[in-house]
């Protein structure tokens, strides 16, 4: 049986001027995936290909060891999906859009339906044209989480949601990956929110993948480092070393430690070194900001 | 006020030039009142243009929300009356060699100003979805309300010129486009005392299973093809008009209630896909919409002709409509092309009418067999039916300004 949910290899994908990948991604089952990176570094391209929303130019993806092409019903009998840009106006209310999205889960659960609708607070009265941006993408979640689907595949869920909508929902994703070691991949910007709940993590960046790994080996491979040092300019070019800010001679900067060490630095001339654990937010901010990667 | 429409020109003068060349082609081989049935494509702008969210961006401007809304009146009642009766003029000069009825120019802008008056005015009350918002709702909603109101007029004035029927009908349409006026607002900022946020509703979502499962067709959306292509087969049935059909009639119809029936579905397509459904099952069932509103049509014009020319489907008819049905099959599937609804739309009508009246006249005109004409038809369902495929593929219907985006970015 494969251990993997998710296995994306050598994806391409050209939209202009924009080239996606190749791209490897990698997510294990019964993991919270979180797929990270700045703006337009082709996140949504990547969830919106694995879900058949667009033709790859080339690669192969696999959900569950099927072919999301050859395969693509199969697949989407166990993958769930939920996205802003899903629309649901056509459906005109809310109760109109359950009961459509039903007829095709045969194993929807109506309780559990009913459970979220009430702990989300979403009315099934509601016109779909009325709702508001949360509430879309609660009602979206909900209709990916009522069948228990074994992967779930959620753009941007926590955008526009209260800090309380938040907790609830990603409270569900961890009962859901607890109960039935089902496997989520989330792209989102709430990084915080990803530092806490993400198993794994990907970092993608111009269509590349700069990092990937687990949450807290990612985070424990990086270090922030305030030192002083007369001379700075030595420090630049070394690899595994981001400059995160410079007042006069104080310096601080994110250190990669598979790459480079606090010995090398003191070796370059830096004094009164002193080390502060990173957040997910200053690898993000340290790692993209880097123009050449 | 003056900011707003000429902003608007900027960006639409394109459309309206290539309205007026249209409208003016159809003045000029046509007779006047028959102009009346492309009315609609004047305010077609203005449709597209609260599709696409524009007043969101209005309301932040120092702009009073009456100006706003003023300013959308203007552009959709007095532009399209002036542009009608310039055309009509201009084609009067032009092609009947200065025989210009100054009486018909009276009339078509007097009926012009009646028809889109009064469709302003309705649509300020049926607008379910705020132009804040846009969507298919709001897109669809003003374009059927300009197209049966146009064509209605149209047939008024053809069956009963003289009558006071008319006059009457001239003096509601007024009294519409005053009223309308006076509540413009209504058209982009929803007054929340009228429009519910709910229906009545059960208490409980019945456990039935949903109406996918047959066959996994989308009756829901099927069905609006069907209510609009019988609801204007009973429209003309009311107006008693049907006499005065001829083939000519029929890509309106079919082209419309088609194109209604799909519509609804369009901003819908990323759920869609999102289901177990196959992209070649999904394509199925989209090319089966507009075949099942056109069957809705044909049956509603064929109790038409049966209660009044005694019989229907002649050789002829079979002819002319197999073809036509692949046409609009085949142009329908340009509407899943762009999840905004933005594109897809504009190229599906403006491929739809011209298209269909060019299979007619061809028809009309030329003597080949009918088995060709058959077999044109089944080829471009087949036609249809790979296009719907290959869009709801393409990451182009998904992410249509991903191209741009990243362009400008660079």
């Amino acid at each position: 049986m494969n251990a993997n949910a998710i296995e994306i290899r050598g994806l391409k994908k050209s939209f202009g001027h924009f080239q996606l990948g190749p791209l490897d991604l990698t997510v294990p089952q019964g993991a919270i995936y979180g797929l990270i990176g700045p703006n337009a570094a082709g996140k949504t391209t990547t969830l919106d290909l694995i879900m058949g929303m667009g033709d790859a130019d080339a690669g192969s993806i696999t959900v569950l060891g099927l072919d999301h092409r050859r395969d693509e019903v199969a697949m989407k009998r166990q993958v769930g999906y939920a996205s802003p840009a899903v629309n649901f106006q056509a459906w005109g209310q809310v109760w109109k859009v359950i009961r459509f999205v039903r007829g095709f889960y045969p194993s929807w659960d109506e309780r559990y339906c009913q459970q979220l609708l009430k702990t989300l607070q979403v009315n099934v009265a509601d016109a779909t044209g009325t709702l508001s941006f949360g509430t879309r993408i609660k009602l979206g979640l909900i209709l990916a989480l009522s069948w228990h689907p074994r992967v779930l595949i959620l753009d941007e869920p926590t955008a526009g949601l209260d800090a309380v909508s938040k907790q609830q929902i990603f409270s569900e994703l961890l009962a859901a990956v607890q109960d039935e070691e089902r496997t989520v991949v989330i792209s989102s910007h709430g990084l915080s929110d990803l530092e806490r709940f993400a198993d794994n993590l990907g970092l993608i960046k111009n269509g590349q993948v700069l990092l990937e790994g687990s949450t807290s080996e990612l985070i424990a491979r990086f270090l922030l480092v305030d030192f002083v040092a007369h001379s700075g300019a030595a420090f630049t070019p070394v690899a595994g070393f981001y400059v995160q800010k410079r007042e006069s001679d104080r310096w601080q900067a994110l250190v990669d430690k598979r790459k480079n060490s606090l010995e090398a630095l003191g070796a370059l001339g830096a004094r009164q070194i002193s080390t502060t654990p990173v957040t997910l937010e200053d690898v993000f901010i340290a790692l993209v900001a880097q123009s050449n990667l | 006020m003056k900011q707003i429409i000429v902003d608007f020109l900027r960006r639409w003068w394109g459309a309206y030039l290539l309205a007026v060349l249209f409208v003016g082609a159809m003045a000029a081989v046509m007779d006047l009142e028959t102009s009346f049935t492309f009315v609609g494509i004047f305010m077609l702008p203005l449709a597209f243009e609260l599709g696409r969210t524009s007043v969101g961006v209005m309301t932040t401007l120092p702009v009073s929300r009456r100006t706003i809304a003023l300013s959308y009146w203007c552009l959709a009642v007095l532009l399209p009356t002036l542009l009608m009766a310039g055309n009509v003029a201009l084609a009067g000069l032009l092609f009947h060699f200065f025989a210009v009825s100054w009486k018909g120019i009276v009339l078509v802008l007097l009926g012009t100003l009646a028809l889109a008056g009064s469709a302003y005015c309705l649509f300020t009350f049926v607008a379910r979805t705020s132009a804040l918002r846009g969507g298919s709702d709001s897109l669809i909603t003003c374009f059927g309300t300009l197209w049966f109101g146009s064509i209605i007029v149209s047939e008024i004035f053809k069956m009963t010129t003289q009558t006071p029927f008319v006059y009457f009908a001239l003096v509601m349409g007024l009294v519409l486009t005053l009223w309308g006026y006076s509540r413009c607002e209504g058209l982009l900022f929803r007054p929340a005392s009228r429009i519910p946020d709910c229906w009545p509703v059960p208490a409980r979502i019945s456990r039935e299973p949903g109406l996918a499962r047959f066959g996994g067709v989308f009756f829901a959306i099927a069905r609006n093809g069907f209510l609009f292509g019988l609801g204007f087969p009973a429209i003309l049935l009311l107006l008693d008009a049907q006499a005065t059909q001829g083939l000519f009639f029929w890509p309106n119809l079919f082209i419309f209630s088609s194109v209604g029936s799909v519509v609804f579905l369009s901003g819908g397509v990323r759920l869609l896909r999102s289901l177990p459904l196959s992209a070649g099952s999904l394509a199925s069932n989209l090319l089966l919409m507009p075949l099942l509103s056109i069957l809705a049509s044909v049956a509603g014009m064929a109790t038409l002709q049966c209660l009044h020319a005694g019989h229907f489907l002649s050789r002829d008819s079979a002819t002319f409509l197999i073809p036509l049905t692949g046409v609009i099959c085949f142009v329908c599937s340009f509407l899943v092309c762009d999840s905004g609804l933005q594109k897809g739309y504009v190229v599906t009508m403006a491929l739809g009418f011209p298209a269909g009246l060019v299979i007619f006249d061809t028809i009309a005109e030329t003597k080949w067999p009918a088995g060709f004409w058959w077999l044109l038809g089944l080829l471009l369902m087949a036609a249809a039916f790979f296009l719907h495929r290959h869009w709801l593929r393409s990451s182009y219907s998904y992410r249509p300004s991903t191209g741009d985006f990243l362009q400008r970015r660079r």
